[in-house]
């Protein structure tokens, strides 16, 4: 038995503008965590030209908060490091390795490639409430949106 | 200005999954029965998966300020769902999961709103990663409502919500 909520997605951007006076911490601001390291700069500037080139090329763009634009890029970034591949940030897997070779969560994930769909909200198409209106990240917001983390 | 391609309407995975969160709500009947044991639910909407010990990712230095939400392990997750008395949201997240950024705020503001009437916890599925296992975490973030009523089954959902909506699900289901 299931239980059906509704809501318009146009409410729930416009919550996130209204809280979006400064950029999104991790945490709201009475509380910080920091708990990983970075991804290396190589990396890092891999994923962020290649979300700056699939946005482009898929027609799609960044979320209008672009602090979560630049913390799924570092974590791509980071398992890009860890792995070898850009696996998809925004799941828990049973097994890390298996999934990188299985390919169907490394970005850009088998649901975007089919069907634009990106959960992460990396890449969101023009009529999604949440989409921005940029498809640019410069490597200097990637580290400012993130360094709190 | 970059030229915008014009694009066919059709859901996003993001809003997909958000309008999943807002519709259909599985019930975990079995996370909140079995919470000494926090094993999976045969929930519908949960696969079952191969339990395969993770590799550890690549940790930096810990700083932490306290929230009003609180990060729990699963040791203190299990305790604090043993002597619940009051309704449950757990916050399943990852660190690098943009989503689960903006999750995260709003679940500040629903801790804030509802003070005591509500406990609001959040785990880090990259630390617990034999609690996400056996939970059959997937997307993220994932949140987890549970009842003070050891009877009532566990709710769940995957994406964003924003503070009202958990707040409604609290008050309308849990309560």
């Amino acid at each position: 038995m299931t239980t059906m909520f509704t809501t318009s997605t146009a409410s729930r951007a416009a919550i996130m503008r209204a809280s979006n006076t400064t950029r999104i911490a991790r945490r709201s601001s009475t509380t910080s965590v920091v708990t990983r390291a970075a991804a290396s700069e190589k990396n890092l500037e891999v994923m962020r030209k290649f979300s700056e080139q699939y946005a482009r090329g898929s027609g799609t763009y960044f979320c209008m908060d672009k602090s979560v634009t630049a913390v799924v890029i570092q974590g791509l970034a980071e398992h890009k490091d860890t792995l070898g591949a850009p696996l998809c940030p925004c799941r828990h897997y049973d097994d890390k390795e298996a999934e990188v070779a299985n390919g169907f969560w490394n970005c850009p994930c088998v649901p975007m490639r089919e069907r634009k769909e990106c959960h992460c909200m990396l890449f969101l198409t023009e009529d999604n409430d949440f989409a921005g209106e940029e498809q640019t990240i410069t490597t200097e917001e990637l580290i400012e949106l993130t360094e709190d983390m | 200005a970059c030229r915008r391609t014009v694009v066919s309407r059709r859901t996003t995975a993001h809003a997909r999954v958000m309008s999943s969160s807002f519709a259909p709500v599985a019930r975990t009947s079995a996370f909140a029965r079995g919470c000494a044991s926090l094993k999976a639910s045969s929930s519908s909407r949960v696969k079952a998966k191969t339990c395969a010990h993770v590799a550890p990712v690549r940790r930096g230095a810990v700083r932490t300020r306290a929230g009003l939400v609180q990060k729990m392990n699963a040791e203190e997750l299990e305790i604090a769902m043993a002597n619940r008395d009051r309704p449950m949201v757990i916050d399943f997240y990852a660190t690098w999961c943009g989503p689960c950024v903006l999750m995260s705020a709003e679940l500040e503001k629903v801790q804030a709103q509802l003070g005591d009437k509500v406990l609001c916890v959040k785990v880090d599925t990259d630390e617990e990663t034999d609690l996400a296992t056996q939970l059959q975490i997937q997307g993220l973030p994932t949140l987890v409502f549970v009842s003070p009523d050891m009877s009532k089954p566990a709710l769940r959902t995957e994406g964003m919500l924003p503070a009202e909506t958990v707040v409604s699900v609290i008050e309308n289901e849990l309560s």
